[in-house]
């Protein structure tokens, strides 16, 4: 028992680690929201507070107490999920995101899949058949990976899809305005149209979808081309490779080995890929018209909603670390070496 | 401070790891080096000669016993700055990897006259002068400083990473596998200067090796160490002829070639034979 | 003895490099080159590679001087004020109006110019801090993470939280922090610095880690120098190359990063030309057909990343041999 505890260790420390970073994320998250200049109580009520309107509005804001009972009382709160209240509108701050993020991570789950499988194919090619005129084009396009910015792709493809060309559909929400609503089921769009049987709106959503992940995609894919094509080209070179070629295994099977040695850095880079994803998510709402955090975010960014936006970054860096972990633990799979303990210095 | 009389190690030990599977490198080894002595350390690849070395030298720091200089800890000497020049000044120590044992954005001329300057006290001017001269003692052409690492061959880094370490004439010059990474004509000419030197100033020397020859060739004392632990220790001639342990009486075949007393096997190997019995425990 | 500073007598690391009035970015990227270098006991040094082939190397880094000029005399370049009305709203490009006028009726070529200023100067600053930052962090950490005691510990806490710092999107940290802190200059700078930072630190804890275990560390222990000292004067300079190497993507990523933030509305004010806010406001016309507002500002933006991308390469080719 004890020596099968010791063998799963490297993946029960980081789980059982996740909660205590999240809850330490959440007290700095707080003391940073604490030092911002201006007072609150001011702002909510057009300085025209007394006294005693302030106590009790403090009361209700959760700012009454010393720093460290505030804290606490944060922290308690951050544990049964409870995110406080949004000083505009009043509703609770995790509802909101409740209502909000599936939405988002759906679309952002989209266009990091995409990204990987495009990626992975593109690279393969590039590397393979280097002298195919296709593989000269991967290889430019993962030379300016990263100097795509998101917005400008989203914008020139309203542009050029919806304004000039009107393939695409008005860039304002998921779905044209003649199909009707679709029952929430799961809270993830896409897949609530195909669980209640409505593909009428399958449909009408794929079509709204096409242009905001292939906007995703473009902007993101060509970080992981690049690092996948260095990669691979490292493994077709690598002793490991030379062996498996010369002691005669079948082409198979030395594919597969290239790919298994190229991959811990790309599953990585996909992690980094769903941070820079999610963000590109807020912007593709932006663009489109979606519903999802990115206005949420951007209504409490222009209006000074503290909570909503402490909610916020616990959330973001929440889903983050989630991420980080699943990224962690694929790596440390794949390759042994990374599991702690194993390292050599 | 005054100039060196005595590095004292006693019960010395060295682990590295974590704790639940600790590995101990150097194990109790308890030794005295006086000013002239020239000591021999050899043993195998893994032996802890070489962690041995960076001990004596406060490069690495014990996990127990003590090494004292003069009768002052070395920890205590290395916490002050002034006490660190000093026994810096009086201890040197030569390290084994040749590729990286200069600063390779740096000439050759810029890192040797470091220690002449920090250590020895001198001016710029006078330091050059110091660095020149040692370069022409460990027959290298000064003009050969002025350039990076990358552009003087492997054995002429070697012979100026001893010139670094002899600019400020060390009274007690530790030498970690100096020369088994050179071929046997330059090995020569080195192993000869390095007798030179200490016999000159009546230096002491710590010579540490694989290679049994070179090692018996300067030293006049001589360390056996196998797994951490030293196993034979005496004058480098009682210890050529009349070892006493296994290990050493198969170290001495490896050189020798077949020897009817020492029991080795029929044809003369090529390396280092492992050892048929195991080590007495210490 | 202990005054003894060998600092005081070496001329090369502190006397300002001369430098060629044509392009003062190149010549300041390398202090050692044309600085007096001592000459002891009359040896010829090898000659100085980089000055004969100057003028093939320099030639990428045109382009890089035209950037700088810009960003340094753009706003008085500008044919209309770029922050007042100065023309009819969403007319397309004409003589008067080089690249059209947005909704509001303010010249896009005038604040496109503009906002060289406002864009490369904050990617410049926010990139140097980020790599003074996260040098020092790196050095930090490096150095002493695997050490016994507090010391150690501290380091390994400080790169826990760089770790946890690079694991939150870049964007939206940045996006609620500008949105505490109010949108200004100061504040995108360090926030970017802030985001960046960890990227840096951990290529330079990467090289720390190779470098310190080189044997000349070890030699510069020996020859006397303080763990402070040998740290700066070997092991910074052996292991901050992969940083330089990565200060273009860094330079690119904070470009976009400062457009995607004026994108989003939590950049600088409205009036203030700034590219991510022009494209912002641009969107809603290239919805109606009208394309001119978004485009110039997005080509800017491209050819500034790409004129980065490609005189750092040439510099980092210029400094292998």
């Amino acid at each position: 028992m004890r020596q099968t505890l010791r063998r799963q260790r490297w993946w029960l420390a980081r789980i059982i680690a996740l909660p205590f970073q999240l809850i330490v994320f959440a007290a700095v998250s707080f003391l940073l929201v604490h030092n911002i200049p201006g007072d609150p109580v001011a702002v909510l009520t057009g300085g025209q507070a007394d006294a005693a309107n302030r106590a009790a509005i403090e009361k209700q804001l959760g700012l009454d107490g010393s720093l460290p009972t505030q804290l606490m009382r944060y922290l308690g709160h951050t544990l049964t999920f409870d995110l406080g209240h949004s000083y505009i509108t009043g509703r609770s701050v995790a509802s909101e995101f409740g209502d909000r993020l599936p939405a988002t991570i759906e679309l952002t789950l989209m266009g990091v899949f995409l990204s990987a499988v495009l990626a992975l194919g593109l690279s393969y090619l590039a590397v393979t058949r280097p002298r195919n005129p296709v593989s000269y084009l991967v290889r430019g396009y993962a030379r300016i990976a990263g100097g795509l910015p998101d917005f400008a792709v989203g914008v020139a493809a309203v542009f050029v899809f919806y304004a000039t060309l009107h393939w695409a559909p008005a860039p304002l929400g998921r779905l044209s305005s003649d199909v009707d609503d679709v029952p929430k089921v799961t809270g993830l769009p896409f897949l609530d149209t195909i669980l209640t049987g409505r593909f009428d709106a399958s449909w009408s959503m794929a079509g709204h979808l096409a242009l905001p992940v292939a906007t995703l995609v473009i902007s993101q894919a060509g970080v992981l081309v690049k690092m996948l094509i260095g990669g691979l080209e490292e493994a077709v070179d690598a002793a490991p490779t030379r062996f498996r070629i010369a002691s005669g295994a079948s082409p198979a099977m030395v594919r597969l080995s290239l790919v298994r040695r190229a991959l811990p850095p790309a599953v990585t880079t996909c992690g980094t890929l769903f941070g820079y994803a999610l963000g590109g998510a807020v912007i593709v709402e932006a663009i489109f018209g979606f519903a999802g955090i990115g206005s949420y975010l951007s209504d409490s960014v222009s209006s000074g909603d503290i909570p909503a936006m402490q909610g916020f970054l616990v959330i973001v860096a929440a889903v983050s670390l989630l991420v980080f972990l699943l990224v962690d633990l694929a790596n440390m799979s794949l390759d042994p070496r990374r599991r702690p303990g194993a390292r050599t210095d | 401070m005054d100039r060196f009389g005595q590095l004292a190690l006693d019960a010395v030990s060295k682990s590295f790891g974590p704790t639940h599977r600790r590995h101990l490198a150097v194990d109790g080894v308890t030794l005295e080096v006086t000013p002239g002595a020239r000591i021999g350390i050899v043993g195998e690849s893994g032996s802890g000669k070489s962690t041995l070395a960076r001990m004596m030298v406060g490069l690495d720091a014990p996990s127990a016993g003590s090494i004292s200089f003069n009768g002052v800890s070395l920890r205590s000497l290395l916490r002050l700055r002034a006490s660190r020049l000093e026994l810096r000044r009086e201890v040197q120590f030569v390290a084994q990897d040749t590729t990286s044992s200069f600063d390779p954005l740096r000439t050759l001329r810029d890192s040797i006259r470091v220690p002449a300057q920090r250590l020895a006290g001198l001016d710029r001017r006078a330091a050059d002068e110091r660095v020149d001269a040692t370069a022409v003692m460990l027959g290298v052409s000064p003009e050969l400083t002025d350039r990076h690492p990358g552009e003087v061959s492997g054995g002429q880094r070697q012979r100026l990473a001893i010139a670094r370490a002899l600019v400020v004439e060390p009274n007690l010059l530790v030498c970690d596998e100096v020369v088994s990474a050179l071929d046997v004509s330059v090995q020569g000419s080195i192993l000869n200067l390095l007798k030179r030197y200490c016999v000159d100033r009546d230096a002491a020397l710590v010579f540490v090796s694989h290679g049994l020859p070179a090692t018996a060739f300067v030293s006049d004392r001589l360390l056996v160490m196998r797994g951490g632990q030293v196993v034979e220790h005496g004058p480098t001639s009682t210890v050529l002829h009349s070892p006493t342990h296994p290990y050493t009486r198969d170290l001495l075949a490896a050189f020798h070639g077949p020897r009817s007393d020492t029991g080795a096997g029929v044809d003369a190997p090529v390396a280092l034979p492992l050892p048929r019995s195991q080590p007495a425990p210490a | 003895m202990t005054s003894t500073t060998p600092t005081s007598t070496t001329p090369a690391p502190t006397t300002p490099a001369p430098t060629t009035p044509a392009s003062p970015t190149t010549a300041a990227a390398d202090p050692l080159v044309g600085a007096p270098l001592a000459a002891p006991s009359a040896v010829a040094r090898p000659e100085r590679r980089g000055w004969t082939r100057w003028p093939r190397l320099a030639l990428p880094l045109v382009p890089l001087a035209a950037l700088v000029a810009l960003a340094v005399i753009g706003p008085w370049l500008t044919p209309h004020n770029p922050e007042r009305v100065s023309g009819p709203t969403s007319a397309p490009p004409s003589g008067e109006h080089l690249f059209g006028t947005d909704t509001s009726g303010l010249d896009v070529f005038s604040q496109t110019l503009a906002a060289f200023r406002t864009n490369v100067w904050i990617a410049t600053v926010a990139v140097l801090l980020a790599t003074a930052g996260g040098a020092l962090l790196g050095l930090l950490t490096g150095m002493n993470e695997s050490a016994r005691g507090p010391r150690g510990l501290a380091a390994r806490l400080l790169g826990r939280i760089a770790d946890f710092v690079q694991a939150v999107p870049g964007m939206l940290l940045g996006l609620i922090t500008v949105a505490f802190y109010g949108a200004s200059q100061t504040t995108l700078v360090l926030t970017l610095g802030v985001v960046l930072a960890p990227l840096q630190a951990r290529l330079v804890r990467t090289e720390v880690l190779r470098v310190r275990s080189d044997a000349y560390v070890d030699a510069a222990r020996m020859a006397g120098l303080s763990e402070l000292r040998l740290t700066l004067r070997h092991v910074l300079p052996n292991s901050c190359r992969p940083a330089m190497e990565n200060l273009s993507v860094l330079f690119a990523v904070s470009i976009i990063l400062t457009a995607s933030l004026g994108f989003l509305g939590a950049g600088l004010p409205t009036p203030k030309p700034e590219w991510g806010a022009m494209i912002s406001r641009g969107a809603t016309d290239a919805a109606v057909g009208n394309w001119w507002p978004a485009t110039f500002p997005t080509l800017a933006l491209i050819i500034t990343v790409a004129i980065i991308a490609a005189a750092s390469s040439a510099l980092l080719r210029r400094r292998t041999r």
